[in-house]
């Protein structure tokens, strides 16, 4: 009896199969000597093995050709899962709504950013991808389907050749140009070639009707029927994995997680390549059930290389995968001598014709993937995560940079500095000549109101050109703390590893302050001092004592009330000059200590109130920046979770 | 056996000033280093510094010796070629994959060897020495003056020998690339060698090792894919040899190449030329195409003062130093009468009890301070507008980091070069004295003649002293014409006082313009030194490096 101790999760499988315990102990320790199996697998089979004829006794195996169905499949399989045939079909379409599920989700974000790592989380996420679409959900709908064998390895390590002989004629292209096969080629019985053709298995890639080997390039895969193969087997001669040509590495990792069993084929000059190794590896992650072909074994000093072999495979962790040699040989018509492969076929067609052991095969690769999806999509969420806080980390560069601003103006605005150049110059020539009291007006009945306006001749120039000052002054503090701030995100993001890419990309546009600011600060500012007068007008009740003797012109005040915020007589040039507080003493003389001190805080507030407005809208732009670079947001990480979740809860 | 040496590429012959050129490029690209610092980025310019020492270290060792590695996938047959090529078992062979993990060493001629080899970091146990005296049954003097190296694998699970393959690839003379007919479209080799060092196709040779393994006919098909291969890779009229370790003259074939590259002794330079070549080119962004601007333009230039003018406030500084002078003018020559009669009238700070603030008021005008820093911010903003559009980005960004390099404190420095323009407004010119003298007079005058006119009263129409002791006091008639020469005293001085205004509001605005006209003059200076000057040495830094990069690539 030939068993199926193919990987280590045969063991929980073993568990629930009975059948199964007494013979897997024994098999799985075999060693691959090439002399020690055929006997058994030629006894089986009747016949001799070797050219055409072994297929006869292949086909006439009374091998149930299952139609596609939960409840046939469960009926074919044994006492093991009849237990769990009543729930079958409540759980498969459980099980095929949470793995679309998953899909679906796997399909709604990118990997935008550039960070470390990321290449290997986008190839994970094709992986599961196409994992989830080639394999798991055509393989638990389509559960009577033959066994599907990938052959996979390394360039120039016979793959093909291997094919060619198993099936017994020249199906596959060899040849000493590497490498030499660029369509992947399956084979199988004339009775599932029509479900290979159409069906649900690798929905990706089209479909070519062997045999055509010759002339099919990309991702054409080419199904040839023979009927030297049992019904329950299908051999799939996928593309190499290290060659120059990228596009069949990626065959042949789609094609590896799209198979039941993968039989890794390499040489004795290559098995040390790190590539054999990283697939293997991964291999064993994505939860497939491993054979391990090592070819091209020179004669004489053979066992010193399959002994490192074995230690190899041992310490990279698949040592319990099953292993079989073959030596350097003559290949006539692109096959190798019957008895060189004769264990390798026996192990094959056993697994495949007793439907109790490939049921096992495809239950433990089926239940080993499903298993894999437990870790490997956290492990994607995590690298979700991971652009997810680049991508906090690039808003978080953007908020500072606005804080900062926003804090270095209203410091700016109280400590003086401000009042400075044009603004003091007015403001001198304004206070300096007396214009600033005539402000003040002594009551003295109706009659006085037309005789100040005839005395008043340059105050309103000089009162305009401080108001024009003190605007243009407040603006252009404005706008240059904005460009500065904006000058201070994009270095930022320039020094920021995921940032140059943003910038690149859809940010290529900002500039350093957007181009309209100008226009909405002139409105922010002047709409401030309109805000002030009207705080003067309206709030600015004078003192009783006061009110009776003076009377004022509130747009001069508000003047006054904007250079007393603005921090007169705090900086020390204006100290200096023995005018300190000035404004501030006026006012409170006007107003009103209580009064004056909630005007400013009310001014001030405004004034910051409208700065923080226009910082806000230019923060936006790097935000919406961020949002069109199409970089996830937490929500996509939390859904991979719960999407995990349900797919334990639908097994 | 094949061994089908494929011709190499034409050797010229090795010129004398081959030497000088590759020295003045390595000046070059020194030069671009040290331009470069602080703007250029920094991965790059480490790249050129390493470069530049291991050039400077490789040119000053032995230039007799041609250092050649021998490099490939595990199993290839690099070590077996080793020996054969040495015709002695130095490196260990064998079935076990991987089988080499120590870069082995052997040298043909020992004169100068010893420091190459301590360079290249070759174990003291793994160097061997093929001197006359152990040869003697080849004429190995042919290879006199060859270094090879046996390299570990760069394919194999052991990640330790693919970084000792990566350190002497960048360091060797020619490069050998063993490959064999199952191994020689890897992808390892391909996109990890001989996509990366397709520049070197000089000093690059391909190996098709083992032969042997394949049909006879087999060999020129398999040659040619590996021809087509590379030379799709970008690897220019590759150098391909096939040898077989196995047979007794499979070797031969590339003994001759090696032997000619050898006696050329063009290896070593041609090699350091690549890589100057291949580091220049990526400088090569940093070299804008359109030729740049000397400095700051006459407009540009014109617009900063302006700009920076109004961000000192130097129009109304100018103004408001005007009204002072004015107000200080009027103290002299206004007419007192008229200063006397404004303080009659109710003043609104006396009612508030804030008399004192009045003087304090007067006391403003302490001259200019600073200027707006927000101002300044944006013109620099702007001047380096127009120069640095056509600038790669990274030396945009130092023009305007050089612009920007004083900005904090040029408003002091504006301020103080305001300030310097002042003093022709603090004088008080002398006719000033004389006419405050003569407004005293006319008010004494009238006051004189208000007296006069009550004492007339008093004793003409009064009587008040008896009998008129003096016709000047005692006579009523007089007091008409008394009083029109009160009238026209108080007259005299109020035409003074606005005549006096006038002169003094000419005078004023003289002296202002003047005195715009020497801020004008101090803010150019100021913007010259602290920002025109930065960004033309910045410009001219640029300049130098492009004639760098030029010097490099050429």
């Amino acid at each position: 009896m030939v068993a199926s101790g193919v990987k280590s999760t045969a063991e929980t499988a073993a568990g629930s199969s009975e059948s199964r315990g007494e013979t897997a102990g024994e098999t799985a320790v075999t060693s691959a000597k090439p002399s020690e199996k055929p006997g058994e697998a030629g006894a089986k089979s009747g016949e001799k093995p070797g050219s055409e004829t072994a297929g006869q006794g292949w086909a006439a195996a009374p091998v149930p050709s299952e139609p596609a169905g939960g409840k046939a499949g469960a009926k074919g399989a044994g006492q093991a899962r009849s237990a769990a045939a009543s729930r079958e079909p409540l759980r498969q379409s459980d099980l095929t709504r949470a793995l679309s599920d998953l899909r679906d989700r796997l399909d709604t974000f990118e990997f935008v950013l550039e960070v470390p790592g990321v290449e290997e989380a986008r190839e994970a996420r094709l992986e599961l991808r196409n994992q989830l679409e080639d394999y798991a959900l055509p393989r638990i709908q389509a559960a009577g389907v033959p066994m599907l064998v990938v052959l996979g390895g390394s360039t120039g390590a016979g793959k093909s050749t291997l094919v060619n002989t198993l099936v017994g004629s020249r199906v596959s292209a060899t040849g000493v140009l590497r490498p030499t096969t660029s369509s992947p080629i399956l084979v199988c019985h004339p009775d599932h070639a029509e479900w290979f053709l159409k069906g649900p298995m690798l929905p990706g890639m089209g479909r070519v009707r062997g045999p055509a080997p010759d002339a099919i390039a990309g991702d054409q895969l080419v199904i040839i029927s023979s009927d030297v193969l049992p019904p329950g087997l299908a051999l799939l001669d996928s593309p190499d994995f290290d060659s120059v040509f990228e596009d069949h590495y990626e065959f042949a990792t789609k094609l590896m997680a799209a198979a039941d069993l993968w039989l890794c084929v390499t040489t004795a000059a290559r098995y040390a390549d790190a590539q054999v190794w990283q697939m293997l590896q991964r291999a064993r992650d994505n939860g497939a059930s491993i054979g391990v072909v090592l070819s091209r074994v020179p004669q004489g000093a053979g066992a010193e290389v399959v002994d490192h072999f074995g230690e190899m495979l041992a310490e990279q962790g698949v040592g319990d995968a099953r292993r079989f040699t073959i030596p350097e040989t003559r290949v006539e018509d692109s096959r190798l001598p019957e008895e060189t492969i004769e264990d390798i076929r026996a192990w094959l067609v056993g697994v495949a014709e007793d439907a109790t052991d490939r049921e096992i095969v495809v239950g433990d690769t089926l239940g080993g993937v499903l298993d894999s999806f437990r870790t490997r999509i956290p492990e994607l969420a995590k690298h979700v995560e991971a652009q997810v806080e680049q991508r906090a980390e690039l808003a978080q560069l953007v908020e500072s940079a606005y804080g900062t601003a926003l804090a270095e103006l209203d410091e700016a605005t109280r400590n003086g500095s401000l009042l400075r150049g044009e603004v003091l110059a007015r403001w001198q020539d304004f206070a300096g000549t007396g214009d600033l009291l005539r402000a003040l007006h002594v009551r003295r009945g109706r009659l006085s109101l037309t005789r100040r306006s005839s005395r008043r001749h340059r105050a309103p120039s000089r009162v305009r050109s401080l108001k024009a000052a003190l605007r243009s002054g407040l603006e252009s503090l404005i706008l240059s703390t904005a460009e500065h701030a904006a000058e201070q995100v994009l270095a930022g993001w320039r020094g920021h590893p995921a940032g140059g890419q943003v910038l690149a990309g859809p940010a290529a546009t900002l500039g350093t302050a957007s181009p309209e600011l100008s226009r909405r600060v002139t409105r922010a500012v002047s709409s401030w001092q309109d805000h002030v007068q009207e705080l003067i007008r309206t709030e600015g009740v004078t003192k009783r004592s006061v009110a009776k003797l003076v009377s004022f012109d509130s747009e001069a005040l508000s003047l006054v009330l904007m250079i007393g915020l603005l921090g007169y007589g705090t900086s020390d040039v204006a100290v200096e000059g023995g005018t300190s507080a000035v404004p501030q003493r006026l006012l409170k003389a006007l107003f009103g200590a209580e009064s004056l001190r909630g005007m400013g805080a009310k001014a001030r507030a405004d004034l910051r109130s409208r700065i923080g407005m226009l910082f806000d809208e230019e923060a936006i732009r790097f935000g919406q920046a961020l949002d069109a670079a199409g970089i996830p947001d937490e929500t996509v990480p939390v859904q991979l979770y719960q999407a995990t979740y349900n797919l334990e809860v639908a097994r | 056996m094949t061994t089908a040496a494929i011709p190499a590429s034409p050797a010229g012959p090795a010129s004398p000033d081959s030497a000088a050129d590759l020295s003045g490029r390595l000046t070059a690209l020194d030069r671009m280093v040290e331009l470069g610092t602080g703007r250029l980025d920094d991965k790059l310019l480490g790249d050129a510094a390493v470069l530049l020492e291991r050039a400077g270290e490789r040119l000053r060792l032995s230039g007799e010796h041609t250092v050649v590695t021998l490099a490939g996938g595990t199993g290839s047959g690099k070590s077996s070629l080793f020996n054969a090529i040495c015709g002695l078992e130095l490196s260990p062979t064998g079935v076990r994959r991987p089988m080499t993990s120590k870069a082995h060493a052997c040298v043909w001629g020992l004169d100068g060897a010893g420091p190459l080899l301590d360079w290249l970091d070759v174990d003291k146990r793994h160097r061997y020495a093929r001197a006359s005296a152990l040869d003697s049954a080849r004429s190995d003097s042919s290879l006199q003056g060859l270094v090879l190296l046996d390299l570990p694998d760069h394919d194999s699970i052991q990640a330790v020998h693919r970084a000792e393959v990566d350190r002497f690839v960048t360091i060797a003379d020619l490069l050998v690339w063993v490959v064999d007919p199952q191994k020689y479209a890897d992808a390892a080799l391909h996109r990890n060698y001989i996509v990366p060092f397709a520049r070197y196709a000089g000093v690059t040779l391909i190996v098709l090792n083992q032969v042997d393994k394949l049909q006879p006919g087999e060999v020129d098909d398999c040659v040619a894919d590996l021809r087509r291969l590379l030379e799709a890779e970008g690897l220019a009229k590759p150098r391909i040899v096939t040898t077989s370790a196995a047979s007794e003259d499979g070797v031969l074939g590339f003994r001759d190449v090696l032997v000619d590259t050898v006696a050329a002794r063009r290896a070593r330079s041609e090699r350091i030329t690549t890589d100057v070549d291949r580091l220049a080119d990526r400088f090569a962004p940093y070299r804008g195409d359109a030729e740049p601007p000397a400095g700051v333009s006459a407009q540009a230039r014109t617009e900063l003062v302006e700009e920076l003018t109004n961000a000192a406030g130097a129009p109304a500084v100018a103004e408001a130093m005007e009204s002072a002078y004015e107000l200080r003018a009027a103290d002299f020559v206004g007419w007192p009468v008229h200063a006397m009669i404004a303080r009659l009238r109710s003043d609104p700070l006396r009612r508030m009890r804030l008399t004192e603030l009045r003087e304090e008021l007067r006391n403003a005008f302490t001259g200019p301070v600073g200027a707006q820093q927000g101002d300044v911010d944006n013109a620099l903003v702007r001047v380096t507008e127009g120069i640095t559009g056509d600038l790669p980005a990274a030396w945009a960004r130092s023009v305007r980091a050089a612009a920007r390099a004083h900005a904090a404190g040029l408003p002091e420095a504006l301020g103080a070069s305001l300030k310097d323009a002042l003093p022709t407004f603090n004088q008080v010119p002398r006719w000033w004295w004389l006419v405050k003298t003569w407004q005293y007079f006319l008010v004494l005058a009238t006051v004189l003649g208000v007296a006069w006119i009550g004492l007339l009263v008093a004793y003409g129409v009064f009587k008040v002293g008896g009998e008129n002791p003096n016709a000047l006091l005692g006579e009523p008639g007089l007091i008409p014409y008394v009083a029109v020469l009160v009238v026209s005293t108080l007259g005299m001085g109020w035409l003074t006082s606005s005549a006096c205004r006038n002169m003094v509001a000419l005078s004023s605005a003289k002296h202002g313009e003047r005195m715009e006209q020497h801020m004008l003059d101090s803010i150019e200076r100021v913007a010259d030194s602290m920002i025109i000057e930065p960004i033309a040495d910045e410009l001219d830094v640029y300049a130098r490096f492009r004639a760098a990069v030029d010097a490099a690539r050429s």
